[in-house]
């Protein structure tokens, strides 16, 4: 490696030709706002917080107009405390992983709480989807398992027997809730996409032996 | 108190900024993405700064600061990889004024380091400045052997592009 140590020489002694900033240069600085990813990782997760949260409570109030059992209601009462909790316990989770990123840990625990406090929000959206998925689930089962749309049903489509009108039914909604999912997700995965993919493989390439 | 402490972080800061620039040269490719970063570094430094407590060199401590923002936290541009050419023409017209054969290495350096990946620039960073292979694998936060290897492979790479 003689040749690199020739160049080690020249290497350091530079300086002389590089921008020097003054205490005041430096001060200034010092008032400009961070665009670091951490930074939009942070704002971007509580949108995405008050964005399920605000789904949430759309969803609480279509229950009531829902005629359902007492029985049931309070199963569905139930459930909506215990969502609460676990968002409640998704945002701790978030907030200590956020706090535990500092500029001066050592390289590689720095990317790893990066990427612990991403995967945090990762699994609150995955939640979300899911209770979404199952509360559009329980909202159709009434639905189609209600008189008034059975005969509705029967009355827009006469021609067709009850049980064809009902899995087109199923069919169409199913895959309006599909389509519905995908384009959460892929919005989701795109934005951390941009975001994080330097920063993934440079992870990669650091852990790697 | 925040003023005093404010103060002294500056100061620190300027005598030491040498690091920095170093760090902000390799990892960008135009001068306002070098502005840009040295920014992001100097913020980061400033929010970490109270807890800074002395047990290591300033310059040690920043030197890890401004790879880490560099290496994770700071965006790129688009605009820079545009830029990078206009940039490459200006450095040149800037050594031109002093173009004897050290200032002609430290140029080539900055060429063959900027090809490399982002782990590869900052282990070639921590080679230059003579860095042991305890505070490499301390600062990046993998093991003495792990760095060994990595480094030797970075260096044959550097080695590679010097003489290309």
């Amino acid at each position: 490696m003689k040749d690199l140590d020739n160049y080690k020489e020249a290497w350091k002694n530079q300086g002389s030709k590089d921008l020097k900033y003054s205490y005041n240069d430096i001060q200034e600085m010092l008032h400009k706002k961070s665009s670091s990813i951490v930074k939009w990782i942070f704002y971007i997760s509580l949108i995405e917080f008050c964005f399920w949260i605000i789904i949430s409570f759309a969803f609480d109030t279509d229950w009531d107009k829902i005629n359902v059992s007492n029985r049931l209601y309070l199963l569905l009462g139930a459930l909506t405390l215990v969502n609460y909790i676990i968002i409640a316990v998704f945002i701790v989770l978030f907030y200590i992983n956020y706090k535990s990123i500092s500029a001066s840990s050592n390289t590689q625990k720095l990317m790893k709480d990066i990427l612990k406090t991403r995967k945090t929000v990762y699994y609150y959206v995955l939640y979300n989807v899911a209770m979404l998925v199952c509360g559009f689930a329980l909202v159709l089962y009434f639905i189609f398992t209600s008189e008034d749309f059975l005969n509705q049903l029967q009355t827009a489509r006469p021609e067709s027997s009850l049980n064809s009108s009902l899995i087109l039914a199923i069919l169409i909604s199913t895959i309006i809730v599909a389509v519905i999912v995908v384009l959460l997700l892929g919005f989701y995965r795109l934005i951390y996409g941009i975001l994080l993919k330097r920063l993934k493989e440079n992870y990669k390439e650091l852990s790697k032996v | 108190m925040v003023k005093d402490l404010k103060h002294r972080f500056t100061e620190d800061l300027e005598k030491n900024q040498n690091i920095i620039h170093k760090v902000c040269r390799a990892y960008t490719t135009s001068d306002s993405a070098h502005k840009d970063l040295f920014q992001e570094i100097t913020i980061q430094l400033w929010r970490a700064y109270p807890k800074f407590r002395g047990d290591s060199k300033f310059s040690t401590w920043a030197y890890r600061v401004a790879l880490n923002t560099a290496i994770s936290l700071y965006r790129k541009s688009k605009r820079q990889i545009e830029t990078s050419e206009i940039y490459d023409n200006l450095k040149e017209l800037e050594f031109k004024d002093y173009d004897d054969e050290k200032d002609q290495q430290v140029k080539l350096l900055y060429k063959a380091i900027r090809q490399l990946s982002d782990i590869e620039k900052a282990l070639c960073l921590l080679y230059l400045d003579d860095k042991s292979y305890k505070e490499i694998s301390k600062t990046l936060g993998i093991t003495e052997v792990n760095a060994r290897v990595k480094m030797n492979r970075t260096k044959t790479k550097l080695k590679e592009l010097l003489n290309a």
